[in-house]
């Protein structure tokens, strides 16, 4: 009986301290991985995976450092790992997501993109995450009602705003558009994407000397920005405005 | 006593002259260390070369060329100007005071510099786009018509020359003459990426959006990640109500 109960204890000791190796290894990637010392970090997490196949954080860190080496298959395969031991981890279906969109497969970053929203409802960045993904895959119309959420979550929620407003552009609402970059610009005067934005939205309404306004308004956040001084050459150009606008574009 | 006198007067050339031997050879080891794009170290051996020898106008317009590359502007104006004021004729002295100038966005000054280049040269038709170009950087259009119109009588197929003059017909709204020195320049060089941009934007000048599509098209057949042309591109489609399309765009900027 003594000899039971000794090595009961034995195996439990072995397996706590085998637990805290593995998480020894995978904290030593982690500070590897900070450091940006990728190579050095796959290696820990490699050793905690080995040590114990089940510890996901290991397979989620694993991914997150072959993603950052730019090897987004092995880091999709990481990531899946992690999944098939814990199909809720949000962190292995965010990873999947952007290693999905590195790769320009927004259809299956936006699947992805579903199910974390799914597990996670009440979080809105995960409606706006899904949204951009339908977006960057042209469904304008489905991001719409993810945007909704997310705002419903935070009405004052500017980035979802914002995307909106591209949704609502490109759909050829423009009104729309104009209304949900008006509200990002009350919330965030210097949020410069909204002032762009809203310029290309009134040229698409032809409203040229008022998104010539936009523009302006837009390089007067961020001087260095080339796009908006590009998008003033067209309305200038719109309104007849040649000089200027050739001005504009030789010093550009 | 006349020893002494003839002893004095070569030593004293001597001097001069290893003043002048070493200066030249500090400076050729600063242009080595500018050609390799090492400009700090190459800053140090002209500073040596014009302690031994400030005279030398190759050393003062290397230093500005120097400073110019380190965006010192400033710096690099002193210079060019030291070089000025022992040669009036340097051009390359005046060639980098107006591009210094142009650096600092004062386009009045970077043309009057790139005025005196022609003046010195006028068979360089480099010099007359030089002076051309900057003219449009300061909005004189017109004036700058003339420059390029003498850097291409120099030389009628000088594609550099006929972009700028066809930017120069689209700002006075001639778009029908801008397209067809664009087509010159692109049957000259059909990779002349810029040419077929400026085509596209002179097509919308005149609201044919489907054929400035096709122009931004080809700008980005040869250079697919040139960000001008993508954002023109945008326009263009903007403007033909392919609203979905142009968003796709721009989220990809």
């Amino acid at each position: 009986m003594r000899i039971i109960t000794l090595s009961f204890c034995l195996f439990i000791i072995a397996s706590v301290c085998a637990a805290e190796e593995t998480a020894y290894f995978d904290w030593k990637g982690l500070k590897s991985y900070a450091a940006k010392n990728y190579p050095e970090s796959l290696i820990y997490f490699d050793k905690a995976i080995e040590q114990d196949p089940n510890y996901v954080d290991a397979w989620v860190h694993k991914g997150d450092a072959q993603r950052a080496q730019k090897d987004y298959n092995a880091s999709l395969e990481s990531y899946g790992g992690a999944l098939r031991r814990k199909n809720d981890s949000t962190p292995a279906w965010s990873g999947l997501i952007e290693a999905y969109a590195a790769l320009n497969d927004y259809m299956k970053a936006s699947e992805a993109a579903a199910r974390l929203t799914e597990i996670e409802p009440a979080r809105k960045e995960n409606w706006l995450r899904e949204g951009n993904m339908l977006q960057m895959q042209g469904s304008y119309e489905e991001a719409l009602s993810r945007y909704d959420r997310a705002i419903e979550i935070d009405p004052r929620y500017k980035d979802a705003l914002y995307r909106k407003g591209l949704s609502l552009l490109a759909l050829g609402n423009e009104s729309g558009a104009l209304e949900q970059f008006e509200k990002v610009i009350v919330l965030d005067p210097a949020y410069k994407l909204a002032y762009n934005a809203k310029g290309l939205a009134l040229q698409a309404e032809g409203r040229y000397e008022e998104a010539n306004e936009a523009y302006g308004d837009t390089q007067r956040i961020d001087a260095r920005w080339s796009q908006p001084v590009i998008n003033q050459v067209h309305a200038l150009l719109a309104l007849d405005r040649t000089q200027e606008a050739m001005k504009l574009s030789v010093t550009t | 006593m006349k020893s002494i006198q003839l002893a004095l007067c070569f030593f004293i050339l001597c001097t001069f002259c290893m003043g002048e031997d070493a200066g030249r050879y500090f400076d050729n080891l600063g242009v080595k260390l500018y050609s390799a794009r090492n400009y700090s170290e190459a800053q140090d051996y002209f500073n040596m070369s014009l302690q031994q020898n400030s005279t030398n106008p190759d050393a003062w317009v290397h230093m500005g060329d120097t400073e110019r590359a380190l965006r010192d502007y400033n710096g690099s104006l002193d210079s060019y100007n030291q070089a000025i004021e022992l040669d009036g004729q340097k051009a390359s002295a005046w060639s980098g005071l107006a591009d210094a100038y142009s650096a600092k966005k004062d386009y009045a000054n970077a043309s009057a510099a790139a005025e005196k280049l022609p003046m010195i040269s006028p068979k360089n038709k480099g010099y007359w786009l030089k002076e051309g170009s900057l003219l449009q950087m300061e909005g004189n259009f017109s004036g700058a018509e003339s420059s390029l119109d003498r850097a291409l009588a120099l030389d009628a197929n000088y594609k550099d020359a006929l972009y700028r003059k066809a930017l120069s017909k689209m700002a006075a709204n001639l778009s029908g003459q801008a397209v067809e020195l664009l087509d010159k320049v692109i049957a000259l060089d059909p990779k002349y990426k810029q040419a077929h941009n400026a085509k596209g934007q002179a097509l919308e000048m005149q609201g044919s959006y489907d054929a400035a599509l096709k122009a931004y098209e080809r700008a980005l057949r040869i250079d697919p990640k040139w960000n001008v042309a993508l954002i023109n591109k945008m326009h263009a489609l903007l403007e033909s109500g392919r609203q979905k399309e142009a968003v796709d765009l721009l989220l990809r900027l």
